[in-house]
C-alpha cells in the first residue's frame, strides 16, 4: 500500500453526495493520480483524492446521527400516561407510590458491577470464579470472549449467566447457541431449568432461524449450505459456540461461518483452545476480536519459535494480549476442593444357574441382533440392548422384558424367549446379587448410603429385600410427584438410612450429607456413573466418599468396570474430565453402543477380552492426549490469585 | 413464614422508598443462593395491595388467590409462588419467583405498568432556619449580621418527577432520577437517586387546597422534559466520551489489523508467494478484506452506538414548607434589611439577593459606602 501526501488516511470515514457514508480502506496513486478506495454500503468504489470530500468525525456514527443526537433522548410512552392520569386527578396514596418505587428498584438494575441475573437462577451452584469471569466478559471484554476455564469449572453456567444478563438488560434480543448435535437437548433443558430461557432446537430443513428469538442448533446444521443464508439473515445479537475447539482451524467451514456471522457478542467455550499448533489459538482469538494478536505474519514473527508450532515465545506479552479476548480459570486458582474418593468393587458370586442363564440370554441377544436386519428401524435393537443391561441389574428386570418379548415376539424365536423367561422366573427368586448387597449394608453399620439402579423392577426387588431384612428405605424415582420426591429425600435426610434411587435421583440433587454410593448395577455410560457419584461427591462434602460397585464376573459390566476403573482410572478424574476424554474418542460413536457392539460381535470370551482390551487402549490414548493438552495449556495463564474464603 | 406480607397490605415504610438499596452481593465473594427477604416482603405487599389473598404453604411457598385484574391478566385463578432458588423441582404450575425469573418479571411488569401520582407534605424542620440566619450561607466582609427573624411558614406546591434513564451502548446501564420543580415550573434540584435526599414526609393532610388545572399539568410536564433534556445532555456527553474512547480504540485496532492484512496480501501477490503452504496466509483477496473491514467497523460502531431512554413513571406533588427570613446587615451607621426565602423542610435559607444587582450573592462586601456582592464590588 502506497501512502500519499493527501489529507486522507485509511480508516477515515467520508460522506459522498450519492453513496452516503463510506470507510476509506486504501489511499494510493494510480498512474500518477491519487485515488481513494472507499467502501460504501458493502461496495468498494474508487474516488479521486483530488476532490474535497466531507470527512466524518470519528465520534459521530451514522446510527447516532439518524437515531439520536445528544439532547434528544427517546421518551418512553409511560410519560404520556402519567400526564393523562395527572390531568384526570388520579392520585394514589403514598403507600402505593412507595410500592411502585420499590417495584422500579427490583425491575431495574443499579450499575454494571452487579449481575442481576444471579437472583433468578434456580438449582444452580454459583462460585466466585464464575461471577468474576462473567463480569470480566461483560465489562472488560465487551461480550466477545473465549471462555477457556478448565473442565468442571462451569463454562456452561458462565455462558448462561452472561446470556441471561444481556437479555434482562435488553442488550440482546436474539440468541444462537451452537453445540455438538448430541448436546442440543441437554443445553435446551439446562437453559430452561436453570435460567428459564426458552430455547428451541433448530433442526431439519425448516429450521427455526429467524422465527424464534432463542435458538439452539448444531454447528453442522447451522452452517449447512441450505441454512447458512437464513442463519445470517436472522442477525443474531449473540452467538455462543460450545466445544469451540472445533473452530480452531481457519480453513474449516465452521470457522468461516462464524467469521461471516460476526454477531454483536460472541462467546466461544472450550477447555482446550490450543491442541497441536499455536495457529489454533490465533484463529480463535481472531474470530473473537480481529487484530487482538495482530495478523498471523505478525503473530508468527512475535510469538512462534522456529519450527515448533506448539510452544510460544515471548509468553508474558502474548498472555497479556490474550487477556483481552480470553478468560481462563484453572482449578488451582479456585478454592474448589473435593474430598478423596475410595472405589471398591464387590464381586458378586453368581450361582451356576445364574451364570448359565446369563450366557444363554447373552447368546440369544447376540443371535437376535445379528438376525435383526430390518434396516434403520431395527425393531428389537434397543429392546435387546436394554435386556442385556437388565441382566446386569437384576433377573426381575430381565424377566419383565422377556415376558414382553414372549407376548409379542415380532420375528424373534418365541419358544426360546419363553424358555428363557421361565428360567429367569426360577432364578429371580433368590438372586445372589441381593445377598451381596445385604452383606454390604450390614458391614456399613447403619451409615447412610444411596443405592442406585437403572431399572424400576430392580428397585422394587431391592426395596422388598431391604424391608424383609428390617431396613426401611426411602424410595426415589421419576414417576413420583414433586411432593413425594421431596418427602422421600426429606425422610432420607432425617430418618431412613438407605435411599434406593433410579437415575432420576442422579440429576440435580445435592445429597452431600451422605457419603456412600452403591452402584447396584453399572451404567455403560460413564457420564451416568459420574452423575451418580456427583450427587454426594461435590462441594460441601466433608468426608471421603466411598463408591461400591456390585458386579458379577464375566458380565458386560465387569468389562466396562475394568476399562473405567483399571485402565483409564475414571474414578480419579475430576468432574468433567471424563467427558473431555470421551469427546476425544467420540469419532468411534457412543461408548454405550460400542460396548454393546463389542459384546455381541465377539464369538467367544477370548475374542471378547481382546476386543475390550483394544477399546481400553483407545481410551487410554485419549486420556493421555487429554493430559498432554492440559499440560500444554499451562503456559497460557499462570496461577491467579486464590479466591477469598 | 419469613417475610410474610403485612396484614394491612401497606409496605413497611422505609423498606423500599426510604430504605437502603438491596444488599448488593459482592461480585467476588461467595454467593449464597437464598431469596432476599426484602423481595418476599415486596411481593407480599404488592399482591395484597393488588387485592390478592396470600397464604403460607409448605416449604416457604405462598398460595395466592389472584385479584380479578390479575386473573384476567394472567389467565389463572390462583398461583403458587416458590421462592427457594435451590429447589430442583417445582410443583405443577408453580412459579419460581425471583427478581430476574420469568414469574418475577411478570409480576414486576404488572407492578410498574401504571404510572403513579401521589401527594406528600414535607416535614418542616425545627428550628426552620439556622440560628445565625443568612450568615450560614452568605459571607460578609466589613459588615456584620444582625438578628434574623423568620416569618410564618406557608406551603408552596412543588412537583418531583421520578424517572428511569436507560442507556445502551456497551453494557447497558440504568439510573433512577428525580427532578424537583418549583411552583412555576422552575428547576429546584435533581438527584441521581430514587428519591430526594434529606427530606422527611409529614403524615396527614396535604396542605394545598387548590386543585391543579390540566393545562398547568401539561406545562409542568413540558418544563420537566426541558430540564431533564438539559441534564441528560451533560450526562450523555460524559457517557459518550467514555464510550467513544473504547469504540475508537476498537476501530483503530481493527483498522491496523485490516490495513496490515491488505498490505500483506498485496505483498504476497507481488511476490507471487506460494510457499507450499497456503494455509499460513489469511483468507481472502484484498478486495474482500476491504469489504470485511467495513462490515466489521460498522458492527463495532453499532455495538457502541449510544441510545438513551427516559421513562417517567411517577410524580409527587409536594406541599413544601417555606418561610421568609429577614435579617439586618450592619455597616457602621448603615443598616440594611435583607430578605430571603427559607426552605423549611431542609432548614436552609436561599442566598440573599445582592442589593445592587439583585442576583443571589454568596458574599457581600462594603464598597464605596454601599453594600454589594463580591462581583459588583
Amino acid at each position: 500500500m502506497e501512502l500519499t501526501g493527501t489529507r486522507y488516511q485509511v480508516g477515515q470515514r467520508l460522506r459522498h453526495p450519492q453513496f452516503g457514508e463510506g470507510l476509506v480502506v486504501e489511499v494510493h496513486t494510480d498512474r500518477g493520480r491519487e485515488v481513494l478506495e472507499v467502501v460504501f454500503d458493502g461496495r468498494l468504489r474508487r474516488l479521486s483524492a483530488q476532490r474535497d470530500w466531507d470527512l466524518v468525525s470519528g465520534e459521530e456514527s451514522p446510527e447516532e446521527a439518524q437515531e439520536q443526537t445528544p439532547g434528544s433522548p427517546r421518551w418512553h410512552p409511560q410519560g404520556d400516561r402519567l400526564l393523562e392520569r395527572w390531568q384526570s386527578g388520579a392520585v394514589s396514596p403514598p403507600a402505593l407510590f412507595d410500592l411502585h418505587a420499590e417495584a422500579e428498584r427490583w425491575a431495574g438494575w443499579a450499575g454494571t458491577d452487579r449481575l442481576i441475573s444471579l437472583d433468578s437462577l434456580r438449582g444452580v451452584e454459583r462460585f466466585a470464579h464464575q461471577i468474576r469471569s462473567c463480569l470480566k466478559v461483560m465489562h472488560d471484554l465487551n461480550g466477545r470472549a473465549i471462555l477457556a476455564d478448565e473442565v468442571g469449572l462451569g463454562k456452561t453456567i458462565e455462558a448462561g449467566i452472561v446470556l441471561k444478563e444481556y437479555l434482562l438488560r435488553g442488550a440482546v434480543r436474539t440468541v444462537l447457541v451452537l453445540v455438538p448435535a448430541s448436546l442440543c437437548e441437554q443445553w435446551r433443558a439446562e437453559l430452561w431449568e436453570k435460567f428459564e430461557l426458552d430455547f428451541v432446537v433448530s433442526r431439519g430443513p425448516a429450521g427455526q432461524w429467524g422465527r424464534h428469538p432463542l435458538v439452539i442448533s448444531s454447528l453442522e446444521t447451522a452452517r449447512h449450505e441450505r441454512h447458512r443464508r437464513r442463519v445470517r439473515g436472522a442477525n443474531y445479537d449473540i452467538v455462543v459456540v460450545d466445544e469451540a475447539h472445533r473452530l480452531r482451524n481457519h480453513l474449516t467451514l465452521g470457522w468461516k461461518f462464524i467469521n461471516d456471522l460476526s454477531p454483536r457478542y460472541l462467546l466461544l467455550l472450550t477447555a482446550t483452545p490450543v491442541q497441536n499448533d499455536m495457529r489454533e489459538l490465533y484463529n480463535l482469538a481472531t474470530l473473537v476480536r480481529p487484530g487482538s494478536v495482530g495478523t498471523f505474519t505478525q503473530f508468527r514473527r512475535d510469538f512462534l519459535s522456529g519450527h515448533d508450532k506448539r510452544s510460544p515465545r515471548n509468553t508474558p506479552r502474548l498472555r497479556s494480549l490474550l487477556e483481552s479476548v480470553m478468560v481462563r480459570t484453572r482449578r488451582a486458582d479456585t478454592d474448589l476442593a473435593f474430598t478423596p474418593r475410595k472405589v471398591e468393587t464387590l464381586w458378586v458370586g453368581q450361582t451356576p444357574g445364574e451364570r448359565a442363564l446369563y450366557r444363554q440370554v447373552s447368546d440369544f441377544v447376540a443371535d437376535a441382533v445379528r438376525g435383526d436386519t430390518g434396516g434403520p428401524g431395527r425393531p428389537h435393537y434397543f429392546t435387546l440392548m436394554v435386556l442385556q443391561k437388565e441382566m446386569g441389574s437384576s433377573w426381575a428386570a430381565a424377566r419383565s422384558t422377556l415376558e414382553k418379548l414372549s407376548r409379542s415376539p415380532d420375528g424373534l424365536d418365541q419358544r426360546r424367549v419363553k424358555q428363557l423367561c421361565a428360567r429367569a422366573g426360577e432364578v429371580s427368586a433368590e438372586p445372589s446379587k441381593l445377598r451381596s448387597l445385604l452383606r454390604c449394608l450390614a458391614a456399613l453399620g447403619g451409615e447412610k448410603c444411596i443405592i442406585f439402579t437403572q431399572f424400576r423392577s430392580t428397585q422394587d426387588t431391592i426395596v422388598a429385600a431391604l424391608e424383609d431384612s428390617g431396613i426401611r428405605p426411602a424410595v426415589f424415582h421419576g414417576e413420583l410427584g414433586w411432593r413425594e420426591k421431596e418427602d422421600a429425600l426429606d425422610r432420607f435426610r432425617t430418618a431412613d438410612p438407605v435411599l434406593v434411587s433410579t437415575e432420576a435421583g442422579g440429576e440435580g440433587r445435592n445429597l452431600q450429607f451422605c457419603r456412600i454410593v452403591i452402584n447396584y448395577d453399572l451404567p455403560w455410560n460413564p457420564m451416568r456413573v459420574e452423575q451418580r457419584i456427583g450427587r454426594v461427591h461435590r462441594l460441601g462434602q466433608a468426608h471421603p466418599v466411598r463408591v461400591v460397585n456390585l458386579v458379577a464376573r464375566g458380565t458386560i459390566e465387569a468389562y466396562v468396570l475394568e476399562i473405567l476403573d483399571r485402565k483409564i482410572r475414571m474414578f480419579e478424574l475430576v468432574v468433567g474430565e471424563m467427558e473431555e476424554i470421551l469427546g476425544a474418542w467420540q469419532p468411534h460413536g457412543s461408548f454405550e453402543d460400542e460396548v454393546f457392539k463389542l459384546w455381541i460381535e465377539s464369538p467367544n470370551p477370548r475374542v471378547r477380552k481382546r476386543r475390550f482390551a483394544e477399546l481400553a487402549q483407545h481410551l487410554m490414548v485419549a486420556r493421555r492426549l487429554y493430559q498432554q493438552q492440559k499440560e500444554r495449556q499451562g503456559w497460557l495463564f499462570p496461577a491467579a490469585e486464590k479466591e477469598e474464603a | 413464614m419469613s417475610g410474610t406480607p403485612r396484614v394491612d397490605g401497606r409496605p413497611k415504610r422505609g423498606a423500599g422508598r426510604r430504605g437502603a438499596a438491596p444488599a448488593a452481593k459482592s461480585p467476588g465473594g461467595p454467593w449464597t443462593a437464598v431469596s432476599p427477604p426484602e423481595w418476599r416482603e415486596f411481593v407480599g405487599s404488592w399482591l395484597q395491595a393488588s387485592g390478592c389473598s396470600v397464604r403460607a404453604a409448605a416449604r416457604g411457598d405462598w398460595e395466592v388467590e389472584l385479584s380479578d385484574d390479575l386473573k384476567r391478566r394472567w389467565r389463572r385463578q390462583r398461583v403458587r409462588l416458590v421462592f427457594d432458588p435451590l429447589r430442583p423441582t417445582l410443583p405443577r404450575g408453580a412459579w419460581f419467583t425471583a427478581p430476574g425469573s420469568g414469574a418475577g418479571r411478570k409480576l414486576l411488569e404488572a407492578a410498574i405498568e401504571v404510572p403513579q401520582i401521589t401527594r406528600r407534605t414535607a416535614l418542616a424542620r425545627v428550628p426552620g432556619a439556622p440560628e445565625e440566619g443568612l450568615a450560614s450561607v452568605c459571607k460578609v466582609r466589613g459588615l456584620s449580621w444582625g438578628h434574623s427573624r423568620l416569618g410564618p411558614v406557608r406551603y408552596d406546591r412543588r412537583v418531583a418527577f421520578h424517572g428511569v434513564v436507560t442507556g445502551w451502548g456497551g453494557l447497558p446501564w440504568q439510573e433512577r432520577w428525580v427532578v424537583l420543580l418549583g411552583p412555576d415550573g422552575e428547576f429546584v434540584e435533581w438527584a441521581r437517586a430514587p428519591e430526594l435526599p434529606d427530606i422527611r414526609t409529614r403524615e396527614g393532610l396535604y396542605q394545598i387546597n387548590q386543585e391543579l388545572m390540566p393545562e398547568r399539568c401539561t406545562r409542568w410536564l413540558a418544563e420537566a422534559h426541558r430540564h431533564l433534556d438539559r441534564i441528560l445532555d451533560e450526562r450523555q456527553l460524559e457517557w459518550e466520551r467514555s464510550v467513544g474512547a473504547l469504540r475508537d480504540a476498537e476501530l483503530s485496532r481493527l483498522g491496523k489489523f485490516f490495513s496490515s492484512r491488505i498490505e500483506e496480501e498485496e505483498e504476497r501477490l507481488r511476490r507471487r508467494v506460494t510457499n507450499g503452504d497456503e494455509s499460513d496466509f489469511e483468507q481472502g483477496d484484498a478486495t474482500s478484506l476491504k469489504l470485511e473491514w467495513e462490515r466489521r467497523a460498522a458492527e463495532v460502531r453499532q455495538r457502541w452506538a449510544v441510545r438513551t431512554e427516559v421513562r417517567l413513571w411517577g410524580l409527587e406533588e409536594w406541599s413544601w414548607p417555606v418561610a421568609d427570613l429577614e435579617q439586618e446587615l450592619r455597616a457602621g451607621a448603615v443598616r440594611l434589611r435583607l430578605t430571603s426565602r427559607v426552605d423549611v423542610a431542609r432548614g436552609r435559607p436561599a442566598l440573599p439577593a445582592c442589593p445592587s444587582c439583585e442576583t443571589p450573592a454568596e458574599m457581600l462586601v462594603r464598597s464605596r459606602g454601599a453594600v454589594r456582592c463580591a462581583r459588583c464590588a
